[in-house]
């Protein structure tokens, strides 16, 4: 399929789609078993998935009868807003607590060293607790339809494992850089 | 001024692969939770798109788009690092363009308050003589990006459709990815930004966002 | 802060200053003439600036040509936060560096870590800046000279100063690392590299250090001993040993001491005080604060008052607690956390000035902020 990415004027079953692609406009068929992305501009919650059904005069597609793959995204969705926010690393681990330093991203306060309840870190992160390993801490409210509630979330940082590739390249740039250093 | 909600998305520009972004490809590279990916609803994986939410994440992948965003504020900088972690991870897919966008919900006080807003941005005093009781809808105003990188920083308004008697503000810092050395590769160029200029993202579409906000304060200035 | 703070030394004037928060250490030397030779560097927490250079800023003073040399002793975090500010700022500078920084395993990880840097600022973020600063230079052909790579006995200025009463030779020297140092310094980074399919983290700092560059400073007779952060070892090769059994560039007694590592008994030798240093030196540190390490100890300082009374420091680590105005932050803060403490227990600033001319001129020791004379009750832990 081409890379065409369309905007919907409306979701209703007889829609019409407005193309765009990059670079230009282009003339397509789209057959019933294609599939097209429809997103409506600006409001990712709208954002459907249709098949086409044959009709192209170049601009504009009349989706007709179509079969919707998806209902559109559900709304009550949480949000936080947090009044504090830090991110930290860990520098000793304990049985039940592990020190780390924290500097605040949002809200008050100086860099912070401090002694944190390993219950306090979900289960899923806690083998990630470790000297070095960073983490984000926040402390604010969220929303949610039923109610407000406040609530303290802290996350471990988590970054894909080091490969051999990545190990193999910084071994040669280091090579790379003693020679634009001089270094023997 | 205090947003009333507000979200994030990291969106790219380029050549992707959707059918690869289901949530176990994320779960095996340990990027989240496993305990997220059983509970992830998964709209559509397939080759022309991926759709799913996880309780704080929502992928959202076409041919030529790649968009992680969430709302809630707690995880700005895990979504950040789970961006990044992902074209680390396909260093090789092509990457052109990138935008780091924050959308913000402000309630005003009052419906005069709400007024204001449009009124500052958009007088009326010429729209009067076009159209009977004219209203701002939506307005984009796009300026250069204040540091060396190249790209834009483009600022939507409109009347909130969330909130009442509110304001909606989303920006978008662009940054166009293509270096004039081909050493350096878009992926990199990336990272780097979302490494190194985080913050400054950050702050500036808050600091944005607030004072369109506060332009309808009933004590101006 | 006293407005005498902003005066600059005199032309004939030579500086020794050492600006500490809880966590870091800088030091800047003026050599006369408006010369400066800065050595390490750690943020001004009010400003969030290195200390040194925003110093200088204060002072007037034109960082681009002022600032001759800057030397980074080791690479730990609290001796190099901002450095690569410094470096980018002073465009005429030289750099030194311990040798065993230049090493292809401490490059390598600079390397690694560069691709994914922290919103923490650790030491490997800053030297990965340096080097591409410098290798940017080399680039446009405005690189004045590559690093020089401190070792024992290595000259890393020497220049004359004009006075009134004619020139005086003004030399730092390196006195370490050691070959067996630097040695297990690189054998340490090579541990510390990653292998494949470990978690990306934050590196951290190792304890004991070998790579600590020492320096030896001599203006005209009058000599400072620079510690860093230099600790006792058994290798007879290595630490202050070999320093005390094999250097031939020491001379003379020093009249200032920069304590090593925080004033920390595992970098305290008694040779030092009685080979090296005159009689009641003015001894010099800054305090250091890492979960739970507190350094110096009631002990260190009991130590070091008997050795000398002219003793200051930056800043006394005690414990400072800050209270968030936020109820819900607050209350957080107390159920999640076990302790909750600021990092930076103060910050000080501790001057020493003394005429170049005549040479037997005495220090005045002026100190800023909250640095202090040594007193042991002045201890908590």
């Amino acid at each position: 399929m081409d890379n065409l990415s369309a905007v919907a004027e409306d979701i209703r079953p007889d829609a019409t789609v407005r193309f765009y692609s990059d670079p230009g406009t282009v003339e397509r068929k789209f057959s019933t078993d294609e599939i097209v992305y429809a997103p409506n501009y600006g409001d990712a919650d709208r954002t459907e998935v249709r098949r086409g059904n044959g009709a192209s005069d170049g601009l504009h597609i009349d989706l007709g009868q179509f079969l919707p793959l998806v209902p559109p995204s559900p709304d009550g969705r949480e949000y936080f807003r947090a009044m504090q926010k830090w991110e930290g690393y860990v520098i000793q681990v304990g049985k039940d607590t592990f020190t780390a330093r924290l500097v605040s991203i949002v809200g008050e306060g100086p860099d912070q060293e401090s002694e944190i309840y390993v219950e306090e870190v979900a289960p899923d992160d806690r083998l990630l607790i470790e000297p070095g390993a960073v983490f984000y801490w926040s402390i604010g409210y969220l929303d949610r339809p039923s109610g407000r509630l406040r609530a303290s979330i802290l996350r471990f940082r988590r970054l894909p494992v080091w490969t051999k590739r990545e190990l193999e390249d910084a071994a040669a740039k280091a090579d790379e850089m003693r020679g634009l250093l001089d270094v023997e | 001024m205090e947003p009333q909600r507000q979200g994030l998305s990291i969106v790219f520009r380029g050549n992707f692969n959707p059918a690869i972004f289901h949530p176990s490809w994320f779960a095996s590279h340990d990027l989240i939770r496993s305990q997220e990916v059983d509970a992830a609803q998964i709209q559509i994986v397939h080759p022309d798109a991926a759709v799913f939410k996880a309780e704080w994440l929502e992928i959202n992948v076409v041919r030529d788009r790649f968009q992680a965003s969430t709302v809630q504020e707690s995880y700005y900088e895990v979504l950040r690092d789970l961006v990044i972690s992902v074209i680390d991870l396909l260093s090789h897919t092509p990457l052109r363009v990138m935008g780091v966008n924050r959308a913000f919900h402000y309630q005003l006080r009052s419906e005069e308050a709400w007024h204001s807003v449009g009124h500052r941005l958009v007088p009326k005093a010429d729209w009067e003589k076009l159209l009977k009781k004219p209203g701002m809808k939506s307005l984009i105003v796009e300026g250069a990006r204040p540091d060396v990188l190249e790209g834009y920083i483009q600022v939507k308004v409109e009347p909130s459709t969330e909130v009442p008697y509110g304001v909606f503000v989303e920006v978008n810092d662009h940054y166009k990815l293509k270096q004039s050395d081909a050493a350096i590769s878009e992926t990199s160029v990336a990272m780097q930004i979302l490494s190194k200029r985080w913050s400054e993202s950050m702050k500036r579409s808050l600091s944005i966002a607030q004072k369109i906000a506060s332009l309808g304060s009933e004590t101006l200035g | 802060m006293s407005s005498s703070r902003l005066q600059p030394p005199d032309q004939e004037e030579s500086e020794i200053s050492i600006f500490g928060p809880g966590y870091g250490e800088a030091i800047a030397l003026h050599i006369g003439q408006g010369q400066w030779i800065l050595i390490d560097s750690c943020l001004d927490p009010r400003s969030g600036k290195p200390a040194s250079l925003d110093y200088l800023h204060q002072l007037d003073i034109d960082v681009s040509q002022a600032v001759r040399l800057i030397v980074a002793t080791h690479w730990h975090d609290d001796h190099v936060r901002g450095m690569s500010t410094l470096v980018d700022e002073c465009r005429n500078a030289n750099f030194a560096i311990s040798g065993a920084l230049m090493s292809k395993e401490f490059l390598s990880l600079i390397n690694l870590y560069s691709k994914h840097a922290v919103f923490v600022s650790s030491g490997l973020n800053e030297f990965v800046s340096i080097f591409q600063l410098l290798d940017a230079r080399k680039q446009h052909g405005t690189l004045l000279n590559s690093p020089s790579l401190a070792c024992p006995d290595r000259v890393l200025y020497n220049e004359p100063i004009s006075l009134s009463t004619g020139k005086v030779q003004v030399r730092l020297y390196s006195l370490s690392p050691s070959d067996s140092a630097m040695i297990r310094a690189v054998i340490d980074f090579a541990q510390r590299s990653p292998t494949t399919g470990e978690h990306k983290r934050r590196i951290t700092s190792p304890t004991p250090n070998h790579a600590s560059v020492v320096l030896w400073l001599e203006i005209d007779g009058q000599t400072t001993l620079l510690g860093a952060d230099l600790e006792r070892t058994a290798d007879p090769k290595a630490g202050w040993t070999v320093i005390l059994d094999d250097s031939v560039v020491i001379s003379g007694k020093a009249a200032v001491f920069k304590v090593p590592h925080h004033g920390a008994e595992s970098a305290h030798e008694p040779r030092v005080w009685s080979e090296l240093l005159s009689e009641y030196p003015i001894a010099i540190l800054s305090p250091f604060t890492l979960g739970d390490t507190f350094l110096p100890t009631r002990e260190d300082v009991r130590r070091l008052i008997s050795l000398t009374p002219r003793a200051y420091i930056t800043a006394t680590p005690v414990e400072r607690r800050y209270r968030w105005t936020n109820k819900v932050v607050r209350e957080f803060v107390q159920d999640v956390t076990l302790d909750m403490r600021n990092v930076h227990s103060g910050w000080g600033h501790i001057r020493l000035r003394r005429s170049m001319s005549p040479k037997d001129a005495s220090y005045r020791v002026e100190l800023f902020g909250d640095a202090t004379q040594l007193k042991a009750e002045m201890w908590s832990n």
